[in-house]
């Protein structure tokens, strides 16, 4: 289990990975450092790594982690030389050239931390040929792609990935495209079309608001969403099928919870604010009652700390800031 | 859609099903109901049916948009009313099971205590049973099963919201791709929950387990555990065999918190341990975020009455609320 180190800006050293000051240089040093990984490896990267001569994505097509041995990447500050760890992110910045940030290709295992993917005229991070399996991204950020902030190449698409505490923003698709996902303390906002677009997905403590057309769809069954707030989108949440959404703020949406004749919600513990419609009249069925009462809230404040500036804390005046059921 | 009524423990009446009055009647009543439901029907059932063999789920399914629904009414001296009060599936230690599904899916379960199989209480057989809901259910003293188990094939894609598990003679739950929000699952013969692919559990408390209080399976994808509180199971809080994910639980009272084969890694953040021989052994441990260690590995446990299972935090507890910035 080796050691790996590339800086997206160092022009000094032996370019050879084995230590900062030899660090592997730039995108072809982060192409080489993704190439030359294996199992149990760790490549610490720091600064901004510009996508400029490649014009292509940093392609991470060689080499799986494993279940015990994953290939981690993780963020560094660059702190004027002294580089550390402080949640500070590496930058690869397709620069509005390269098509893509990061395509994976049948490689699994991949773990990658406090990196920061922004400009692609595509996806941003993408899936592509061969389903990657089993990537975990950490305190990441993807923004400003012409496609998705996490998406798919013809249908190919990360699978059983899992998002912490990441933030997709700005991006003319979507925010967060994969499948059979599960996403926690993660942000979805200002994206051109879906927050969340989830297959087989579950949602928990995520944050989705102004996105265009949807703040979370689940596109398929075996999705859940759990204590999150789905604020000022067309639709809150679109369900294809059946789906428990819970202990949910959905607020100042056209419609909070859409979905058609095919679909069930459990809709338990809800908070319903400034929705035009709260729930589709044409929804199959809702299901809202626990233990014979029903367990929606829809008047009481909304109680955002600042929403106009992404901030959605709760204030002390939230109605229905905590819920306990008796076991 | 039609309104089906069954009652355990009426004499009287036309026993077909279609009011309290006539309800269906008693074990053989509440087999004809599942037995007449279609997809959008809704059987109300009270009291308790105290079987000689399984209720078998096997002719009808719901659908996406038209689940079966089967809810438990207090009866309520015979005015009826739901208010969480359960009716009771008692297989007296005589039937070997309270249900068994056979590759019907699309059933929701509410109010409803199952008990006493000789085997487990729940199975699937046949094929799998997909998309079943289980909502403020009880399973508890099957003989030598599980609370909720697999048979020959599994539940699949099911969800179980404030159910209890305990006291089965091995599993409190065997899930499969299924979630598990608000549970209690406790003493139970072997495993808390035997969670496979992609489980996700949540908001559950899960102690005094004789072996492991959640298996996280090979070979099925991870599992992910979070905000839990896991106590004083006998081997471990966590026994996993792949990538499991374990985020804000309260880790407490084991000889191991978290145990590994050896080939998993656990993304192991914002967890409280305490009083475990070993907090964790035997795994891949990812436990930093931002550069710092996210465990709690000190401070007060501030469980307010351990001895009674009140696993409600005191103000004095550690760790009880995160904030992460974004």
């Amino acid at each position: 289990m080796a050691d790996i180190y590339a800086d997206g800006q160092l022009g000094t050293g032996a370019n050879n990975g084995t230590s900062w000051v030899n660090a592997y240089q730039g995108e072809a040093g982060l192409q080489a450092a993704c190439d030359a990984a294996v199992a149990g490896d760790i490549l610490h990267i720091t600064r901004t790594f510009t996508l400029t001569a490649l014009t292509v994505s940093i392609d991470i097509d060689i080499a799986s982690g494993s279940q015990s041995s994953p290939i981690r990447v993780i963020g560094y500050n660059y702190n004027s030389g002294s580089p550390v760890v402080d949640g500070t992110r590496s930058i690869i910045d397709a620069d509005n050239a390269a098509v893509n940030c990061v395509a994976a290709n049948g490689v699994h295992y991949w773990v990658l931390e406090n990196i920061e993917f922004k400009n692609a005229t595509d996806d941003n991070v993408t899936a592509t040929v061969d389903e990657p399996l089993y990537w975990t991204f950490i305190n990441c950020i993807s923004h400003h792609a012409v496609a998705d902030g996490w998406g798919e190449t013809a249908a190919i698409s990360f699978l059983h990935a899992k998002f912490i505490i990441c933030n997709a923003y700005n991006n003319t698709g979507n925010g967060f495209k994969s499948h059979r996902t599960w996403n926690f303390g993660c942000v979805a906002h200002d994206n051109g079309a879906v927050g969340f677009y989830a297959w087989r997905s579950k949602l928990i403590n995520c944050l989705s608001y102004k996105n265009v057309t949807f703040g979370i769809y689940l596109a398929d069954d075996h999705c859940a969403v759990r204590n999150c707030v789905i604020d000022n989108n067309l639709i809150g949440i679109n369900i294809n099928d059946i789906a428990p959404i819970y202990a949910c703020r959905i607020t100042n949406n056209t419609t909070g919870i859409a979905g058609d004749a095919t679909t069930t919600v459990i809709d338990f513990w809800n908070f319903f604010k400034d929705n035009t419609v709260n729930i589709d009249a044409v929804i199959g069925s809702v299901i809202s009652t626990f233990r014979g009462e029903d367990t929606r809230v829809i008047s009481g404040e909304t109680g955002y700390m600042d929403s106009s500036n992404g901030d959605y804390r709760l204030n002390r005046n939230a109605t229905s800031r905590r819920m306990q059921v008796e076991l | 859609m039609a309104d089906i009524y069954v009652d355990g423990q009426l004499g009287t009446g036309a026993n077909n099903g279609t009011s309290w009055v006539n309800a269906y009647q008693g074990e053989a009543g509440l087999q004809a109901a599942c037995d007449a439901a279609v997809a959008g029907d809704i059987l109300h059932i009270t009291r308790t049916f105290t079987l000689t063999a399984a209720i078998d789920i096997d002719i009808a399914s719901g659908t996406d948009g038209k689940p079966i629904r089967v809810i438990g009414y207090n009866y309520n001296s015979g005015s009826l009313v739901v208010d969480g009060t359960r009716a009771v599936v008692d297989a007296n230690n005589v039937a070997a099971n309270c249900v068994v599904v056979n590759e019907k899916n699309h059933w929701i379960w509410e109010n409803i205590e199952f008990k006493n199989a000789t085997g487990s209480n729940l199975i699937c057989n046949g094929d799998y049973a997909r998309d079943w809901f289980f909502i403020n259910c009880i399973s508890h003293g099957s003989v030598a099963g599980d609370g909720w188990g697999p048979g020959t094939d599994d539940f699949y894609d099911c969800r179980f919201f404030f159910c209890k598990s305990y006291n089965n003679g091995n599993d409190g739950i065997n899930i499969y791709r299924g979630t598990i929000f608000g549970c209690t699952v406790n003493d139970n013969g072997r495993y808390g929950i035997y969670g496979r692919k992609t489980t996700d559990i949540t908001n559950s408390v899960i102690y005094n387990n004789i072996s492991y209080g959640i298996l996280s399976e090979t070979g099925y994808e991870s599992v992910s555990i979070d905000n839990c509180v896991l106590n004083n199971n006998g081997n471990a809080a966590i026994y996993t065999e792949d990538i499991t994910y374990v985020l804000g639980c309260r880790i407490t009272n084991h000889a191991v918190g978290i145990l590994g084969d050896g080939s998993a890694t656990v993304f192991n953040f914002w967890n409280f341990f305490k009083d475990n021989t070993a907090n964790t052994s035997n795994i891949t441990d990812i436990y930093t975020f931002r550069g710092e260690d996210t465990r709690i590995t000190s401070g007060v446990t501030g469980y307010a009455d351990i001895n009674n299972a009140n696993f409600n935090l005191m103000p004095d507890a550690i760790g009880r609320r995160k904030e992460i910035e974004i």
